[in-house]
C-alpha cells in the first residue's frame, strides 16, 4: 500500500512542460549552458500542465496478516500449543510451510523487537570504581540488560560500528582511542550488531553470512547460512582485548537480553531452499562454535524444539541462553512456525504473536502469549495465554509481582474494494480495512489465566504508547487527540481507570520522569490528526494520577528521531537535568524546570554527513560525551560547554 | 518511449535529447523527493542534463545511462544544498500542496525524512532498485543502505502508523 501510495504521489510531480521544453531545445543544439548558474526558468508559467490524478479518499487501514501460533509442549502439562516433534514431522512442517508461504526472508535488516516492562525502572547511573556515576544504557528494566551500540563502564566507552569497534579511554579533555576490533567477515557480508559489558567481558553480537560445515562432514558439505554470533572477549585490560569465543546460531539478530551474567540470544531463522530430508542440519537451527575460524554445527536436537500446531510462517526463533563467564551455551529452545515479539522480565521470556482470526466474513485480533521461564541458564516453557486484539511494543506489557498485565487494541474489520490510481498496474484490490478499534487492559495471574481486565477504551482510536510503573499504567491512545490514560492496577480483579488527559498531538515513548512527573516523547499533528508535524516534549504531572495535568509542553523544530520507536536512543537524567535524543541531523539535548519548562541545552550538528549510525550520547564523571561514528564530542556536565573532540583514528569503513 | 527509438543517431547511441525525454521525469521526481520544493528541482534537472551533454560519449547502454543520472541528481542535489536549506518544513507544505494539488499524507511523511532516508526510499519504492542496486547508487555499502531503509520505515511506521502495511510488514516480518 506504501508503494502503490508513493508512487501514486510520485506520478503526480512533473517538470513543468515550459521547462522541459527550453532544455530539450537547449540539449538539441547541443548548447553550453552555462555550468553553475541555475538560472530559474523564466518562461515557467503558474498554469502547469500536470496531469492530476486523484487519489481516492479511502485510508489505508489494513493491518500486516502477522501469523503466530500456538506452542505444544508435550514435557511441560500447562503449555499445550507446541509440541516436541521429530526430524521427520519437522521436514515435512517446513516443506509445507515454504510452499505456501509468501515469506521474504532476505531483506537482511535488523528487527530488533521490543519488549514488555515489568515495572520497575532501571536506575538511570551507575558508580565505577572510583565513585564517578556514569550512565547506563536506557533499559526497562532494573537488572535486565538491553543490547545497544554504545557501552561504557564509567572508564572505557566501547562503540560499536559497522565493521569494527572502537575502544575509548573515558577522561574528559584527555580521552583517548586505545583499541579497535575489527570484524573478520569479509567484504559486504555481514555487520555488527550490538553488545554487552559484563564485568570483564565484551560480548559483540553480529550477523554474517558464513559457509557453515555440516556435522562430520567434510568442507565440501556445507551451506551459506545467515547466522549470528556472540563474540566474547576477556577486556581486563581493555587496551589488549582478547577474544575467547563466538557462539553463534543460524538466523538474522532478533532481540537479547543479559540477566545475572546469562546472554539470552533469540535469532529469526528460515530454512534453506534446499533441504534434505536425511539432514536434518538443512531444515533445523544450528549452533556452533568458532574456534580459529573453523565452523563445525550442530543442528538442534528434537527435544529442543517445538513445532506449532497451525504453523504457517516458515521461520524459526531459535533462543539460547549463554553463560559470559564461561563461555558456554548452556540451553537452545527454538520454536517453528510463530513470528512475535519477545518480552523479557528477570525470570520470564514471553513470546507474544498477533495474529488475525477468520470468523466467517469477519476477523479478529487475537495475541497470543507463550512463557519461557529462565533459570541457571535452562529454557523451559511454562505458561500460554490468548486475549483479544493486539500489541503495540515491548512497553505494551509488564510483569509485575506474579501478573502480567498488557494493553491491547482491538480491531473490526469491514470488506471493502480500493481501484488503484493511476499506475501501471491499474488494478482494484479487495481488502478488510478496519472500520471501528477499541482498546483494553489485561491482567493475568502467575498461570496466565485472566485475573482482570478493562474493555472498550477509546472507541475508534489506537494505542501508542504506554508505561507500566508498579500499580499503576500510563497509555496513551489517538486518532485526532490523544488521551493520556491512567489506570489503577493495586488490585488485579478489578483495574480501573483513575483519569483521561484529552491533549492534540500523540506520544510514542512515555518515561518517569521523576516522583511525579511523566516525560512523553511524541509528535505534534494537524488539525485534523492525519499526519503528524513536528517532534514534540510533553511532561505530564501525575502526581495526582485521577487528575493527571500536562505541565509544559514543547514542540521542537524537527520531524523525525529514532527515539521514537527506539528507547534506547533517549537518555534522560533527571538530576542532570538530561533529555537527549537525535533528529534529523543533529543530536539535541534539553533540560527542564518546574518554572519555565523545557528549553534546549546544546545542540551538536553532524552537517549532510551520510552518518549509518544514530549518536550516542553518555556520561561519566564531569564530562558528558556524545558518541557519533566518527568520534567523541566532550562537554562539561555541569554546563555542556565545549572541552574537545577526540576522533577515532580508522575511518568507518564505508562512505 | 521504446528502446528503438532511442537509436537514432549513426552511432547507435541515442540523442541527448531523446534521453532527456525519456528520464527527465524520473530525474525530477528523485530531485523533489530530495529538495521538497520545485525551484531546486528545476535547477538540478537543468544541472544533471548538461553534465549529461559533457558525458554522453561514456555511457556504454542504457542501464549505465540511468545509473549515472541517478548518481547525478543525487551529486547535483549534495552540492546545492549544502548547509543552506536547513529547515525541511518552512514552505514545504505549500510547494507539496501546489505540485500534487491535494493533500498527501504519504509524500508528506517521506519528506519529513532525513534526506538521505528519502533518497533510498524513493530508488527503492519509486525506482524499485534492489538493496545492493542503491548501494552502488549511493556509493554505499549494502549494510549502509539496509540500515537506513530500516530506520526510514520506522519513521514511516510512527507517522503513518499503521495505515501502510507493507511498510510494517516489512519491518517486522522478514
Amino acid at each position: 500500500m506504501f508503494r502503490q501510495k508513493y508512487r501514486a504521489d510520485n506520478e503526480k510531480i512533473k517538470a513543468d512542460d515550459a521547462l522541459k521544453f527550453y532544455i530539450s531545445r537547449k540539449l538539441e543544439n547541443g548548447a553550453n549552458l552555462r555550468a553553475g548558474v541555475a538560472k530559474r526558468v523564466a518562461v515557467r508559467t503558474a498554469a502547469v500542465a500536470l496531469s492530476l490524478v486523484l487519489i481516492g479518499s479511502a485510508v489505508w487501514l489494513m493491518r500486516p496478516a502477522k501469523v503466530e501460533q500456538p506452542i505444544e509442549n508435550v514435557s511441560s502439562p500447562v503449555v499445550t500449543q507446541a509440541k516436541t516433534a521429530s526430524y521427520e514431522e519437522l521436514y515435512e512442517a517446513v516443506k509445507t510451510m515454504r510452499d505456501k508461504t509468501l515469506y521474504n526472508g532476505d531483506l537482511g535488516i535488523d528487527t530488533e523487537l521490543k519488549e514488555p516492562s515489568t515495572g520497575s525502572t532501571a536506575p538511570d547511573a551507575q558508580w565505577d570504581s572510583e565513585q564517578n556515576r556514569y550512565s547506563q544504557t536506557n533499559t526497562q528494566v532494573a537488572g535486565v540488560d538491553e543490547a545497544d551500540a554504545v557501552k561504557t563502564d564509567g572508564e572505557y566507552l566501547y562503540q560499536i560500528r559497522v565493521e569494527d569497534l572502537i575502544i575509548s579511554r573515558l577522561d574528559g579533555a584527555q580521552s583517548a582511542q586505545v583499541a579497535r576490533l575489527q570484524s573478520d567477515f569479509a567484504g559486504e557480508k555481514g555487520d555488527y550488531v550490538s553488545i554487552y559489558l559484563w564485568g570483564d567481558r565484551l560480548v559483540v553480537l553480529r550477523t554474517n553470512e558464513s559457509n557453515v560445515r555440516r556435522k562430520n562432514m567434510t568442507a565440501e558439505d556445507s551451506d551459506d547460512r545467515m547466522i549470528t554470533g556472540a563474540e566474547i572477549y576477556d577486556v581486563s585490560d581493555p587496551a589488549s582485548p582478547r577474544k575467547i569465543t563466538e557462539l553463534w546460531q543460524t538466523g538474522y539478530y532478533l532481540n537479547s537480553r543479559v540477566v545475572d551474567g546469562r546472554l539470552y540470544l533469540f535469532t529469526q531463522d528460515v530454512p534453506s531452499r534446499n533441504c534434505e530430508k536425511t539432514l536434518p542440519e538443512t531444515f533445523v537451527p544450528c549452533f556452533g562454535e568458532t574456534l580459529n575460524a573453523q565452523a563445525n554445527s550442530e543442528p538442534a536436537s528434537p527435544k529442543d524444539i517445538r513445532l506449532l500446531a497451525d504453523a504457517e510462517s516458515n521461520c524459526y526463533v531459535v533462543a539460547s541462553a549463554i553463560d559470559i563467564e564461561n563461555a558456554k551455551t548452556t540451553s537452545t529452545l527454538s520454536l517453528l512456525g510463530w513470528s512475535g515479539t519477545l518480552y523479557a522480565s528477570k525470570e520470564n521470556l514471553y513470546w507474544i504473536s498477533t495474529d488475525q482470526i477468520e470468523e466467517g466474513s469477519a476477523l479478529r485480533d487475537c495475541t497470543r502469549i507463550m512463557r519461557i521461564h529462565f533459570e541457571n541458564g535452562i529454557l523451559t516453557l511454562t505458561g500460554e495465554a490468548e486475549v483479544p486484539g493486539d500489541i503495540l511494543n515491548q512497553f505494551s506489557c509488564d510483569e509485575f509481582e506474579g501478573y502480567f498485565r498488557l494493553v491491547t487494541t482491538t480491531n473490526h474489520y469491514e470488506t471493502v474494494e480500493y481501484s488503484a490510481a493511476s499506475g501501471p498496474e491499474g488494478s482494484s484490490i479487495v481488502t478488510k480495512v478496519k472500520s471501528e478499534s477499541e482498546n483494553n487492559l489485561y491482567i493475568l495471574d502467575s498461570d496466565l489465566n485472566l485475573a482482570g481486565k478493562i474493555e472498550g477504551l477509546a472507541k475508534g482510536e489506537q494505542v501508542y504508547s504506554v508505561r507500566f510503573l508498579g500499580d499503576v499504567a500510563y497509555f496513551v491512545t489517538f486518532r485526532e487527540i490523544d488521551p493520556l490514560f491512567s489506570a489503577d492496577l493495586s488490585d488485579p480483579s478489578a483495574p480501573k481507570i483513575m483519569g483521561e488527559l484529552k491533549i492534540p498531538g500523540f506520544s510514542s515513548y512515555l518515561h518517569p520522569y521523576s516522583e511525579n512527573l511523566l516525560f512523553g516523547f511524541g509528535y505534534s499533528t494537524n488539525a485534523k490528526g492525519s499526519q503528524t508535524e513536528h517532534l514534540k516534549l510533553s511532561m505530564f504531572d501525575t502526581s495526582d494520577p485521577y487528575a493527571v495535568k500536562e505541565s509544559h509542553t514543547l514542540e521542537i523544530d524537527a520531524t523525525c528521531s529514532d527515539a521514537t520507536y527506539n528507547h534506547k536512543a533517549i537518555l534522560i537524567d533527571s538530576t542532570l537535568n538530561l533529555i537527549a535524543f537525535p533528529v534529523n541531523d543533529s543530536y539535541q539535548i534539553y533540560g527542564y524546570s518546574a518554572e519555565d519548562g523545557f528549553y534546549l541545552r546544546k545542540e551538536v550538528s553532524f552537517g549532510d554527513t551520510w552518518q549509518t549510525l544514530v549518536p550516542r550520547s553518555i556520561y561519566s564523571g564531569d564530562y558528558f560525551y556524545v558518541c557519533s561514528e566518527n568520534g567523541l564530542g566532550i562537554y562539561n556536565l555541569a554546563d555542556l560547554s565545549p572541552v574537545g573532540q577526540m576522533e577515532y583514528t580508522a575511518n568507518p569503513s564505508h562512505e | 518511449m521504446d528502446t528503438e527509438s532511442l537509436r537514432t543517431n549513426e552511432n547507435c547511441r541515442p540523442s541527448a535529447n531523446a534521453v532527456f525525454n525519456q528520464y527527465a521525469d524520473m530525474v525530477y521526481r528523485l530531485a523533489f523527493a530530495r529538495t521538497g520544493n520545485r525551484y531546486d528541482s528545476d535547477d538540478i534537472l537543468q544541472e544533471v542534463f548538461l553534465r549529461y551533454l559533457r558525458h554522453e560519449a561514456d555511457m556504454t547502454d542504457d542501464a549505465h545511462r540511468k545509473a549515472w543520472l541517478i548518481r547525478a541528481t543525487i551529486n547535483c542535489s549534495k552540492s546545492l544544498l549544502g548547509s543552506a536549506w536547513m529547515r525541511r518544513t518552512v514552505g514545504l507544505k505549500d510547494d507539496l500542496y501546489t505540485e500534487m494539488k491535494e493533500h498527501s499524507e504519504v509524500y508528506y511523511a517521506v519528506l519529513g525524512l532525513p534526506r538521505k532516508y528519502r533518497t533510498v526510499i524513493h530508488l527503492y519504492y519509486y525506482e524499485n532498485y534492489s538493496v545492493a542496486e542503491i548501494a552502488q547508487l549511493c556509493s554505499s555499502r549494502p549494510s549502509t543502505v539496509k540500515s537506513w531503509l530500516y530506520r526510514a520505515r520506522r519513521q514511516l511506521e510512527q507517522k503513518l502508523k499503521g495505515e501502510m502495511p507493507d511498510v510494517s510488514s516489512e519491518i517486522s516480518c522478514r
